[in-house]
């Protein structure tokens, strides 16, 4: 509680900050831009960021800072941003899971919705159901069989609330199967079991399942976006296979704090698609079978504010949130 | 045959003069951080990655790489010297290497650590280089029971490190894995003991509890307490030579340690400190002078440095050959990697063979550097003792925060450290011992994920623990070392009574 009050404050004292410098220089930026990642280094959130930054301040003569505020999961380096001020020096890289958190934890230091500031999308890259390697339904409508008529499956994910739990689930729903999730640390100890057989599947982002699908270790079922992915042109999408609509992405935006003036998202929102339509940002998520998905900082957050929406329907309907009781 | 033109084309890449240099550049910044306590290769090699970015990404890692194992051989000298872990896994070697300082020998163990950190590294390399994709067919069979029943074995062994009161070693092993369940529960969500604080939602960190409780606790201990200043020898290159029945103790410690450390380094989600832990009692077991133990025995560092050496030499299997990192060490060196556009993993090898052949060349040559590098330094290290300490200690507490600080940038970290160093003091006045603590620490929580785990898995059929061939083993191997442990005591104490000989030195 008291956490959430100092929350508070300290956005109340950003935004006075915020009021008494609105004589913003022409020049933006001027001086070195941080951007917060809240995760560790090493992780894709953080990769992805150091590679716009590196973009960034090639276009802007700014130095970019990625400055790693990991713990909590996401919950401190997030918490920081929306205490900064709203200048547009501060800003943040968060992912699906950010508007996934919101879904199933209570106790977030913030308010996901109301103190951020959405800028930008960056990218997307699908998710792969990816499954032991010996397994025997490998098509679609098969695999569907398989999991609907078997009561002893299990499947991993990276922890309560995380996009491969809602993805698990959201499959668990349209095919009408009831496979156990077992959670794991991180994708890679998640993957390792399949490999080893021990669990069904997994539902990881396509970056780390591409090299073991190539590598033969695991079997590729579907993607989990509505078209194919040019990194894997073979592997069906769920959508196309019987499961309308299917869609489950990781994505990346940009956001900054609440209370940012509107000329200064527009200026990062352009900086930013300016970088997102370079061959070397496109050829960089293509590595990992990602895309480039510029949006206007309008669509940003209409993009944002549904996928708010749609995750706390499906936390609900799969009773995620009764689990954490 | 084939992989000898890998091997020869490695040593092309890891000879060229940008690499070579950048090879002695993380080797001795490793070795520079490994010896400053609290600074551990983590730290470090988060602190050089931004370095990296404009490197090319083989030479990124022949640097990052030499910070990683540089850091286990700079990181015995503090354990030796001050009695202060460089790294967590170099914690263990205090236990025998600081009452080896006291008793004036302090260049022989740290030639010692050298060669055994040498023996190791190679040991770990040659397991990279012959068996690294039959290791990873074989870890790949660990699976949730398999990892439940090492964890078990592995607290049963460890639970011996206690000196001399099993219940209290026991109370620290459990105080340990109480302390390990901090944090939010993989399998709900839910937070435990976090006591509203977002910090502790990971859990508590493990260098900031193992450098409190070593590290710390011994700068306060120092306070207004004279201690007594070691011997400080002439360091002449005879000095550093261990006596001959040392020589003949090391051995098969030192292999012993070697292939504990290549296996653990080997299996994701364990490491280094793992590996010396066991290691050290696995030697105590079977010594025929456990008595020594805790005294200065050489087999009590020998183990320990050669195991912690290859197992960070070992961690790179999983890493390059399945693309998955074992530590958090590795997965900031992956970083490295991917943000060049490679994605180590099955395809690695193929790919981007120099890479992976330029890479273990280099280590080797690395772990040459070091053994140059360290024999000559060791008459430098020995030195620094007489600092006074009025200007030594405060200067470690320093480095202790800055390298808890860095792994998390977290300030709350820091308060913990000395949160836990003060809770060290008050246990190492009342005699407990803390490696035990550590031990339950660690183990605790990868027992419980993974018991867990299976659990959900099997739907809750205790027998797959024992029909499972692996686990099985394992689990009956447990059983079989508390059925000799039992008798080992349960003799021994029969014996000491009549005798009435509280020291139970049975010199036979």
């Amino acid at each position: 509680m008291s956490r959430m009050s100092l929350a508070k404050i300290g956005l109340a004292a950003g935004l006075t900050a915020a009021a008494a410098t609105t004589a913003i220089a022409q020049d933006f930026p001027n001086e070195p831009v941080t951007l917060t990642v809240p995760f560790s280094p090493g992780g894709s959130n953080d990769i992805v960021a150091r590679q716009l930054g590196l973009q960034l301040s090639e276009q802007w003569g700014q130095p970019v800072v990625v400055e790693n505020r990991p713990g909590g999961g996401a919950t401190i380096g997030s918490a920081h941003l929306a205490q900064q001020d709203p200048d547009g020096y501060n800003i943040m890289i968060a992912s699906v899971t950010f508007t996934m958190n919101a879904a199933v934890r209570d106790d977030l230091p913030f308010d996901p919705r109301a103190d951020f500031t959405p800028i930008a999308l960056i990218g997307q890259v699908p998710l792969v159901i990816g499954a032991k390697p010996d397994i025997e339904a490998t098509e679609p409508e098969a695999f569907f069989d398989y999991i609907r008529s078997n009561d002893d499956l299990s499947y991993g994910a990276t922890g309560v609330g995380s996009i491969q739990h809602f993805a698990g689930e959201l499959l668990n729903q349209a095919v009408g199967s009831n496979v156990q999730v077992v959670q794991y640390p991180g994708g890679g100890p998640a993957m390792t079991d399949v490999m080893g057989g021990f669990i069904e599947y997994s539902i990881g982002s396509m970056t780390q399942m591409l090299p073991q699908v190539e590598a033969g270790n695991i079997t590729p079922i579907a993607i989990t976006s509505l078209e194919r992915s040019d990194a894997m042109p073979d592997t069906p999408t769920l959508a196309e296979s019987g499961l309308d609509d299917f869609e489950v992405i990781q994505w990346w935006a940009i956001l900054g704090p609440a209370g940012m003036d509107e000329a200064r998202v527009e200026e990062l929102n352009s900086a930013i698609n300016e970088v997102l339509e370079t061959e070397q940002f496109a050829e960089f998520l293509a590595n990992d079978g990602g895309t480039p998905r510029p949006m206007s900082a309008q669509e940003t957050a209409d993009f944002m504010a549904m996928n708010f929406d749609r995750w706390v329907e499906v936390a609900e309907q799969a009773g995620m949130k009764d689990q954490a009781e | 045959m084939d992989i000898w033109a890998n091997i020869a084309s490695g040593f092309d890449v890891a000879f060229s003069s940008q690499n070579l240099m950048y090879c002695f550049l993380g080797v001795f910044l490793g070795t520079f951080f490994g010896a400053l306590p609290g600074i551990g290769s983590l730290a470090a090699v988060s602190m050089l990655l931004p370095i990296t970015f404009y490197l090319d990404p083989t030479t990124a890692l022949v640097m990052l790489g030499g910070v990683y194992y540089g850091a286990e051989y700079g990181g015995s000298t503090s354990s030796i010297l001050l009695n202060l872990p460089g790294t967590p896994s170099n914690a263990v070697t205090c236990l025998d290497g600081y009452p080896m300082t006291q008793q004036g020998r302090s260049g022989v163990a740290l030639f010692a650590t050298t060669i055994a950190s040498f023996f190791g590294g190679t040991f770990g390399i040659l397991m990279l280089y012959s068996l690294a994709p039959l290791i990873v067919q074989w870890a790949l069979q660990f699976g949730p029971a398999e990892y439940f029943a090492i964890m078990v074995f592995g607290l049963v062994a460890a639970a011996t490190v206690t000196q001399d009161a099993p219940a209290k070693g026991l109370a620290m092993v459990v105080a340990g894995m109480m302390l390990g369940t901090i944090g939010a529960d993989l399998n709900t969500g839910i937070a435990r003991f976090t006591f509203g604080y977002f910090e502790l939602h990971e859990g508590i960190s493990f260098i900031a509890l193992a450098m409190g409780l070593f590290g710390v606790s011994e700068v306060i201990l120092s306070i207004g307490h004279k201690i007594d200043k070691p011997f400080i020898q002439a360091v002449t290159f005879r000095s550093m030579i261990p006596r001959r029945d040392e020589v003949r103790r090391s051995g098969m410690p030192m292999l012993r340690g070697a292939g504990l450390g290549a296996f653990f380094g080997a299996l994701p989600g364990t490491g280094p400190s793992i590996a010396t832990f066991i290691g050290y009692a696995i030697e105590k077991r079977l010594s025929r002078h456990p008595e020594e133990f805790g005294k200065g025995a050489i087999e009590g560092i020998m183990s320990p440095e050669s195991a912690n050496n290859a197992a960070v030499q070992s961690a790179f299997i999983p890493t390059m050959t399945l693309g998955i990192p074992g530590s958090a060490t590795m997965a900031v060196m992956m970083g490295a990697l991917l943000i060049h556009g490679i994605q180590p993993g099955p395809q690695l090898m193929q790919e981007n063979p120099d890479i992976f052949w330029g890479l273990a060349a280099s280590f080797w040559i690395g772990n040459v550097m070091l053994l140059v590098l360290n024999i000559p330094l060791i008459g430098v290290w020995v030195r620094l003792l007489k600092i006074p300490y009025g200007i030594l200690y405060p200067a470690v507490l320093c480095f202790i925060c800055i390298g808890v600080y860095t792994v998390r940038t977290s300030a709350f970290d820091v308060v913990l450290v000395l949160l836990f160093g003060f809770a060290g003091f008050v246990l190492r006045l009342l005699r407990f011992e803390l490696a035990p603590l550590l031990i339950g620490f660690i183990l605790g929580p990868m027992v419980e994920e993974n018991f867990k785990r299976a659990m959900l898995i099997y739907r809750g059929d205790f027998t797959e623990f024992l029909t499972r061939p692996i686990s099985g083993s394992l689990l009956a191997l447990t059983a079989l070392l508390l059925v000799w442990t039992t008798w080992v005591i349960l003799r021994d104490s029969r014996r000491k009574r009549p005798v009435d000989h509280p020291m139970g030195e049975a010199d036979d």
